[in-house]
């Protein structure tokens, strides 16, 4: 059996966090792998070791396979977390890994292609019987994508085939439209991940996002821990997660879940992962999206739900021991919500908003979590991601959930940067929300539009919504 | 800190066998740089730093003590940066670019492409010149006018702040 005992956390920011405490209650010792930009950062304290790997541009630290790998090597490092973004989906850094003998806490490399590739893992869905978009395999060029475009219908979705985050993924209306998108979303895909494959897919107007968290060990268990729904989004980009996805109807939800296992177990998966579908909510159907081979940002809400420490798990099954429970021991109890607290000004079109966190006080008390590396004083850097926190918020039922994920919202103070605190302030309190008339066009359409008009009439909404 | 011969063997050995360009290392008590083809530095300090004394003592030449590397950290501190420039230089016909805000300055659509303008490079009317990256988004800064690029005053990959001038350009006529 393979030992973990001591861990490189190949990342930064609230996931380094969360992994060093997962390290820390699994009597792992860590070592935080960090740039220049990072030495002084919470993580950096919290960890027992750190070691910087190169300048404050991800490009040759956090995103360079070399820099972590030798990292771990030179520190002794048995295993290697990637968290998440970064290089976790690289099937290269597992490869890696694997050759110098580091245990690399995630599935095996030819896993993450299989199941990383949107394209292959469209056609493995396709042959175990699990739904997938009408849509294409990759296409060739704009010629081929007018044809399967023509087939399945306008509106439809470019995507990439290396995708992920909403890069090089475009809605195209209509035939006129099509050559020039194709165009883009190739090129940008190119630039995000050095592969300009496409397919196409038929765009579903009023969706919600679905997806099921999945944990499989070397023993060939293979659990499900429920659904969460993400769709709350904005460009592609959850703002707000839930578990569970409570809007769907029970019979629909069954049937994601046991598609979520058949997936993950013909993919021979070892670790924690995530299988996404989109719902048709007029039609009451499901469809595969994709596979994420990591932790995802959300999985917190589904560890208040269950109670069950993914990341522990996660830490477990790579040292090659069984989950530590069956499913079925899993149990969901009450209803959990994620809010995405963003260095973004919502008023301002999102833009960044680095600086100084002068005041930083996030929110306490009974079913109240918040996931964050960041403290009164802290600088955040403009090289990385804006994500500043997760509040979690956790109830008996969804709209004990909901009130005080208001209440929580209100006391979490934050001043130096914009963040998207005022716009989930609204957002929690606006009728749909309570009703759960969520799609995924619903941020954008709907809230954004009448929450932005509202705050020219009014001047500070945020602040008389207290 | 674990850090013995072993872990300095080991990433030597796969920095050969993985053929990696480049990487740099920094632990509390040692530094450890490897370029490919390139073997630096070869000397061994004594370092000075409270606590790496009690490291264990690199033996290989590729490895120094690390005391002078968090003392070359930049300056962190924005009151110690020049502050934005004024757009127009006086008497002096040229367009001063600037950055559109905090972020780090890309010449090139992606790593290895050439640069979008170079010292030299005749540029029209909303070309794009660079990119200022931000929070992962990415802003594209585009010519004003026609023109010829004069200077180039950051290096690809810098951090640049907010009115910082990043090139500058003689209009045609000028």
């Amino acid at each position: 059996m393979t030992v973990l005992n001591r861990v490189l956390v190949a990342n930064r920011g609230e996931i380094a966090m969360r992994v060093i405490r997962a390290c820390f209650d699994e009597g792992i010792t860590s070592v935080l792998a960090v740039s220049e930009a990072d030495r002084d950062s919470l993580p950096a304290r919290a960890a027992d070791e750190t070691i910087t790997i190169g300048p404050a541009s991800a490009t040759a630290s956090y995103l360079s396979v070399g820099a972590v790998v030798s990292a771990a090597l030179l520190t002794g490092c048995d295993g290697l977390h990637p968290g998440y973004g970064f290089l976790s989906e690289r099937p290269e850094l597992a490869e890696a890994c694997q050759r110098r003998g580091v245990t690399f806490i995630g599935p095996p490399a030819d896993t993450i292609r299989r199941g990383g590739d949107k394209i292959a893992a469209r056609g493995l869905a396709r042959s175990l019987g699990i739904p997938v978009g009408a849509g294409s395999g990759s296409i060739v060029d704009a010629a081929q994508a007018a044809t399967v475009a023509a087939e399945v219908g306008y509106p439809v979705l470019l995507k990439a085939a290396a995708g992920g985050g909403g890069r090089g993924m475009l809605r195209v209306q209509t035939s006129e439209e099509l050559p020039g998108s194709v165009a883009t979303a190739s090129s940008e895909a190119q630039a995000a991940f050095g592969d300009g494959r496409l397919y196409v897919e038929h765009y579903i107007a009023d969706a919600r996002h679905v997806e099921v968290q999945v944990l499989a060990d070397s023993h060939g268990t293979v659990v499900h821990l429920g659904d969460r729904d993400c769709s709350f989004q904005r460009r592609y980009q959850k703002l707000v997660e839930e578990a569970p996805a409570s809007a769907v109807p029970q019979e629909l939800r069954r049937q994601i879940a046991e598609a979520a296992v058949i997936l993950i177990s013909a993919l021979n998966y070892v670790g924690v992962g995530t299988v996404e579908f989109l719902v048709d909510v007029a039609l009451n159907t499901f469809s595969f999206l994709e596979v994420n081979t990591r932790v995802q940002v959300e999985h917190p809400v589904t560890e208040m739900v269950t109670g069950i420490d993914i990341v522990r798990e996660q830490l477990r099954v790579a040292a090659g021991k069984p989950l530590s429970f069956r499913q079925q021991d899993v149990r969901s109890n009450g209803h959990a919500i994620e809010f995405r607290v963003n260095a973004e000004a919502p008023l301002a079109g999102f833009t960044p908003s680095p600086g100084t966190l002068n005041v930083w006080a996030p929110p306490t008390g009974a079913g109240i979590r918040t996931d964050t590396h960041c403290y009164a004083g802290y600088q955040v850097p403009t090289h990385y991601d804006s994500l500043l926190a997760k509040l979690i918020c956790h109830g008996a039922d969804r709209n004990t959930a909901l009130t005080l994920a208001a209440h929580a919202l209100d006391a979490f103070t934050v001043e130096g940067v914009e963040t998207t605190l005022p716009m989930h302030r609204a957002l929690i309190r606006h009728p749909d929300v309570r009703d759960n008339r969520i799609t995924t066009r619903w941020v954008e359409e709907t809230f954004l539009p009448g929450w932005t008009r509202d705050y020219a009439r009014n001047q500070e909404p945020a602040e008389s919504a207290k | 800190m674990t850090i013995d011969q072993d872990g300095v063997t080991r990433v030597l050995q796969a920095f050969e066998q993985e053929k990696w360009d480049e990487i740099h290392l920094v632990t509390p008590g040692v530094e450890l740089h490897l370029v490919a083809g390139v073997v630096t530095p070869t000397t061994t300090h004594t370092s000075h730093v409270p606590g790496a004394e009690g490291a264990d003592k690199p033996s290989s030449a590729v490895v120094t003590a690390s005391a002078d590397a968090p003392l070359n950290a930049p300056s962190e501190d924005p009151e110690s940066s020049t502050g934005p420039h004024n757009v127009v230089v006086q008497g002096e016909p040229i367009d001063e670019i600037v950055a559109p805000s905090p972020g780090i300055f890309w010449r090139s659509p992606s790593p290895g492409a050439p640069p979008f303008a170079d010292v030299g490079t005749r540029i029209e009317a909303g070309a794009v010149l660079f990119i200022v990256e931000i929070m992962k988004l990415m802003n594209t800064v585009l010519a004003p006018r026609t023109g010829v690029v004069a200077d180039v005053l950051i290096g690809n990959g810098e951090q640049v702040e907010r009115g910082q001038v990043l090139l500058r350009i003689r209009p045609d006529g000028a």
